[in-house]
């Protein structure tokens, strides 16, 4: 009876997620409720760091069966065995795989937009295009180390793009293997704004150019706003029609804003949909940092110098914002605030506060959130523009 | 190489289509501002026609509106002369004061004191 009874329990310790714990799954565990607490108790973008390090953590427990990172490592890929055998993540995952979750926040964030201040200054596109020299820098400097694969290395560049839906949705098309910590570095450094671009802003600017009071912006008419999202649309997907599936939704999400006679769609985009496709995107995209992928040969190096070059390619989009900012600041003859430059790395609105706050330490009478906002918001054009360059000669 | 023109390609595409934006954002909103302001033309110049009908009625018929604020109240002749009563009793030039509104009150004195009062008066003309 006695001997039956320890059988038993034995049997149930043996068949539990104890017995087949490794040192590995530990290290991922701990990871993950480092992560936790960093969502929970300093707040870092908690909204997407949450469900992520969560989906790391129920990933990593064994045997739970969430996630099955064999069944995304066949080439093609045996959809027909993931509908069989996957787990609830790999289920969620297609959406990530397959590229629809990206766009489906894209939607969201094009309600969330007012492209207004970018239409009142379109040359603040100008702004948004320079700051993705991070991207390209970056690329550069990771091609340059010989530890990347061509679309790997683009893929980490897309960390200086600062918008975390696309560098997911670039980084499912070209190097899949990579989306945990690509994922992870995008937003982290996306929290991390305003320590990562202060510093480097004051660097690069003198404390007169930080002073400069831009002229008020001019009122933009609701039919300006409401042609803005359709022509973009035109233009920008004819010109780069690997960008669409970002764009498009972006502008049809803005439509939705401007055209005011769907309020219930746009309500839902940036409420209830956007929300519920964030848990599922964070889940799934910490579900893939699992320990099995860890204990691949050269990943935690890679995972390394990703977070490093996320921060390189991140710095340089600041500073080249900058610097371009200076230059357009030459050229009008001092109308232009180089601090704005800075928000041309997408991170709407973060940015775009950051430039506003470094520019009342110098200036406590100066406003300058709106005029920040146009580079903001043209960044998470040019990102995706980027984005789809990439995906055109890289992919 | 390859990765140079990546590079290379890649920024001038983005600046490229960035440029193109900015130059349409600017087509079309400086069509949108002219038909705007054409608009606006239209409307002002309609609403300063009306404002001429408006002053013509006033000059055209001036003697019917007279008459009409005789009809609807007191006849502008006994408001001159009440409020020239006023100065008068006041015994200033009449700046530094307006008329606001003349109301007639209605008689609160019994009848008796204004028999009385009236005696009175005919008995010093």
């Amino acid at each position: 009876m006695w001997r039956d009874f320890i059988d038993a329990i034995s049997a149930v310790i043996q068949e539990s997620g104890f017995s087949n714990m490794t040192p590995l799954h530990f290290v991922m565990i701990l990871i993950a409720c480092v992560f936790l607490y960093l969502a929970i108790a300093k707040k870092y973008e908690p909204l997407l760091l949450v469900p992520i390090s969560f989906g790391m953590l129920a990933a990593n427990l064994p045997l739970g069966g969430l996630m099955h990172p064999e069944l995304w490592d066949t080439t093609p890929l045996d959809f027909g065995a993931i509908l069989h055998e996957g787990g609830l993540f790999d289920l969620l995952y297609l959406g990530v795989k397959l590229g629809i979750y990206p766009p489906l926040i894209f939607l969201g964030i094009g309600v969330m937009t007012d492209f207004g201040p970018l239409i009142a200054n379109p040359k603040s596109l100008l702004l948004g295009a320079a700051a993705q020299f991070g991207i390209f820098g970056t690329y550069l400097g990771a091609m340059a180390l010989g530890k990347f694969t061509e679309k790997q290395a683009a893929s980490i560049a897309i960390i200086g793009g600062a918008d975390g839906p696309t560098a997911i949705w670039l980084t499912t098309k070209l190097a899949p293997e990579l989306l945990g910590p690509i994922a992870l570095a995008a937003y982290s450094y996306m929290a991390l704004v305003p320590v990562i671009q202060p510093p480097i802003m004051k660097a690069l600017t003198t404390k007169k150019e930080r002073q400069i009071v831009m002229e008020q912006l001019r009122p933009v008419s609701k039919t300006e706003k409401i042609l803005f999202p359709i022509i973009v649309t035109i233009v920008t997907i004819l010109l780069i029609p690997s960008a669409a599936p970002l764009i498009s939704m972006l502008m049809l999400g803005n439509l939705f804003r401007e055209c005011g006679v769907v309020g219930r769609l746009s309500e839902t985009a940036e409420n209830a949909l956007i929300n519920i496709v964030t848990i599922f995107l964070g889940l799934t995209v910490g579900a893939t940092a699992s320990a099995d992928k860890l204990s691949q040969p050269g990943f935690g190096i890679q995972a390394l110098l990703i977070i490093v070059l996320g921060l390189i390619a991140f710095s340089i989009g600041t500073a080249a914002g900058v610097l371009f900012g200076k230059l357009m600041c030459w050229l009008t003859g001092g109308k232009v605030n180089p601090l704005i430059g800075s928000a041309g790395v997408s991170a709407v609105p973060m940015a775009a506060r950051v430039s506003q706050k470094v520019g009342q330490e110098s200036n406590p009478q100066n406003f300058l959130l709106m005029h920040a906002m146009g580079p903001n918001v043209a960044g998470v054009i040019g990102s995706a523009i980027a984005a789809g360059v990439l995906l055109s000669m890289v992919g | 190489m390859r990765t140079m023109s990546v590079v290379l390609v890649g920024m001038v595409v983005v600046f490229a289509s960035l440029a193109l934006l900015i130059l349409c954002i600017k087509v079309y909103s400086s069509i949108v501002i002219m038909f705007r302001n054409r608009k606006n033309n239209v409307n002002n110049n309609k609403v300063q026609k009306n404002d001429i009908q408006i002053k013509d009625v006033p000059e055209t018929t001036s003697t019917d509106t007279i008459a009409e604020s005789a009809t609807e109240g007191i006849n502008p002749e006994i408001i001159a002369v009440i409020t020239a009563a006023i100065v008068a009793s006041m015994g200033s030039s009449g700046a530094g004061f307006k008329v606001k509104s003349i109301k007639r009150i209605g008689h609160t004195t019994p009848v008796w004191n204004v028999a009385g009062r009236n005696e009175y008066i005919l008995s010093k003309l």
